[in-house]
């Protein structure tokens, strides 16, 4: 009972939220739609202003809202295409370094004057090409130092189109990048610093349809920088995976190491949503060995793969990907994505030995609305997520597990966001008193392309008592 | 342009659908407490009879000694403060630091449950119980020689 009175401004602040988004749902029912939501909400976040495009037949576009839109990854995560790199110079940031969405004009923070050298702020905006065939005569714009070259052979209707991206390789041959997260945590007056992500991802594209991906990161350790570095996994292949893409309707298969295409992929890997079903993308006893298809026909997606995976409880080898035990398991994540809204399904599957870890079976749901794409006034975004599952103890006996997880953004000015989050997760439906909710509140704010500080301020509230706070604040590096 | 704008109103009426009957099972879910008994009443299986030292050292290594022990959490800084614990935290990275600070461990575990700390999930119910069962058992390890 103490524990439910406990629990009661906790679940007043999520439902709020919940009834929040429904009058947003609402508001956007009896409004002008205006502008796609963060990402869809205008064309030019993406890629040049089109000019006079002409849209293409279905199988030969490359716009969507998947995660293969912005990432080389087609699950997500980690590198970014062209077409993320430009969303990341044109619309993240405070300075833009590509020409800034013209519905963005104003939107900076005030008294900060229009820094930016690469939008000219008149009709005279740098444009793309029209189509395909206009694309080849704009290699010799391109100036771009992180991504070189262009694979062998005529380029296809299936790439990404050079100049669309202004003066990025939309197509290169070899690109590199970096994932660096330092993190700051205060907690129980106490202070770590450590590092939390240092990926350094290459991706090697020697021909058309023919990607050799591979992401060496390190293990970061809240205990500081020395353990990091002395971690038996620092470092180690994060991803490595040979990905056959540029496709019709955007469709693609990998092989080789790599997390399972499941939910939502936020970048929080302490969410719950993440931990709780092996998916936490900092560690590698989350990477399976695998295949997997997909495609993303412009608004539907759909990702499925097979894998094989270590025992739950161990970790697996550095560098040998084949380091796996007796077990298999598949994934499946598919929904539509529109500008405004989208909705999602996701399951996974697990089968291994109980010494390995046991059989796992979990679904889920989740959404996201982007009222801004209905209405400029409301520059938010929503998602949430749902998973419920079952797993087996160590008994053999099957129990289940759900999870729940939503998010508010408020991006203020181009490069300042505001957030609040909401973690909730009942580890084991029969057992009393183990789960717990998460509250954050916080902001993200990216100066410059490439810097993104994060700050929360993150309340945990255990139903089974010991409340308590912390202050996690990150620098995020990233090209 | 790619993108057409949705203004379906068959779409819309999906959302709002869609949301109304998520946030009913939502909030039907999160607002029901689950169980009613502890991991040991509802299966007293899950976990071993008699858990031995190493399996409840791995657990300590994953949970604890990030923090707890002797060298990290201390990264130096150029001004030589250290990063991290006071001089007088437990060090959990070995077998005698881990029952020399016992009764430290299990107040803040089990008493308080504030371990991990801040927004750190705390320990799972089996981990809980292994714990339990080891201190239950007489405290079983290489440097008690039992």
């Amino acid at each position: 009972m103490h524990g439910q009175l406990r629990r009661l401004p906790v679940l007043a602040f999520a439902v709020l939220t919940m009834l929040v988004g429904l009058v947003v749902c609402f508001t956007i029912a009896l409004s002008t739609p205006m502008y796609s939501g963060r990402s869809g909400r205008t064309c030019d976040n993406c890629h040049l202003t089109p000019n006079d495009w002409v849209n293409p037949p279905l199988a030969e576009r490359k716009c969507a809202l998947a995660c293969q839109a912005c990432h080389v990854d087609p699950a997500g995560g980690g590198m970014r295409n062209a077409s993320g790199r430009f969303y990341g110079r044109a619309t993240l940031p405070m300075i833009a370094l590509s020409p800034r969405p013209t519905a963005d004009w104003d939107r900076r923070l005030p008294g900060f004057g229009r820094w930016d050298r690469a939008t000219t702020y008149s009709h005279d905006l740098p444009l793309g090409p029209n189509t395909f065939e206009e694309s080849h005569a704009y290699y010799d714009s391109i100036s771009d130092w992180a991504a070189w070259g262009r694979p062998y052979g005529p380029p296809t209707k299936y790439d990404f189109f050079q100049g669309r991206y202004g003066s990025i390789n939309a197509d290169p041959f070899f690109r590199i990048g970096i994932d660096i997260r330092f993190a700051a945590l205060v907690s129980q007056g106490e202070l770590l610093r450590f590092p939390m992500q240092l990926d350094v991802p290459v991706s090697l594209h020697p021909i058309h349809h023919l990607t050799l991906f591979v992401n060496t990161g390190v293990r970061g350790q809240s205990s500081g920088y020395s353990e990091t570095f002395d971690d038996s996994h620092t470092p180690y292949f994060r991803e490595l995976f040979v990905l056959t893409q540029e496709w019709p309707y955007q469709a693609y298969a990998k092989a080789g190491r790599f997390v399972p295409s499941y939910g939502l992929r936020l970048d929080d890997h302490t969410s719950r949503i993440r931990r709780e079903f092996e998916l936490d993308g900092a560690l590698p006893e989350s990477r399976v060995t695998g295949v997997e298809v997909g495609a993303a026909p412009n608004y539907p997606f759909l990702n499925l793969s097979w894998f094989t995976m270590a025992s739950r409880t161990r970790t697996p080898d550095p560098w040998n990907i084949f380091d796996v035990d007796e077990g298999w398991g598949t994934a499946l994540n598919l929904g539509y994505r529109s500008e405004g809204w989208s909705l999602g399904g996701s399951a996974l599957l697990r089968r291994r030995p109980i010494r390995e870890g046991g059989d796992t079976s979990t679904l889920g749901v989740y959404g996201v609305l982007n009222p801004w794409y209905f209405s400029r006034r409301v520059p938010l975004t929503y998602q949430a997520e749902f998973d419920y599952g079952s797993y087996q103890r160590l008994s053999g006996r099957k129990t289940n597990h759900a999870v729940f997880y939503q998010e508010l953004n408020w991006l203020v000015f181009n490069g300042v966001n505001l957030l609040a989050a909401y973690d909730w997760a009942d580890p084991d439906r029969e057992v009393i008193d183990d789960e717990s909710h998460r509250l954050s509140g916080g902001f993200q704010i990216t100066p410059i392309p490439g810097v993104t500080v994060d700050g929360r301020i993150r309340g945990f509230f255990p139903a089974a008592g010991g409340d308590d706070a912390d202050f996690f604040l990150q620098l995020h590096l990233w090209w | 342009m790619f993108l057409k704008r949705s203004g379906n109103s068959y779409l819309r009426l999906l959302l709002v659908i869609s949301i109304v009957a998520l946030t009913i099972f939502v909030a039907a879910v999160v607002g029901c407490a689950s169980g009613d008994r502890p991991l040991e009443a509802v299966d007293p299986d899950s976990v071993p009879a008699d858990p031995t030292w190493d399996q409840v050292f791995s657990i300590i290594q994953r949970e604890c000694t990030p923090c707890h022990n002797d060298d990290n959490g201390k990264d130096e800084d150029d001004d030589g403060s250290e990063n991290g614990d006071d001089d007088d935290d437990p060090n959990y990275e070995t077998c005698e630091g881990v029952v020399g600070g016992l009764s430290d461990l299990y107040d803040e575990v089990f008493e308080k449950n504030t371990m991990p700390p801040g927004a750190w999930p705390r320990l799972t119910s089996e981990e809980k119980l292994i714990i339990q069962r080891w201190i239950d058992n007489g405290v079983k390890s290489p440097c008690t020689g039992n």
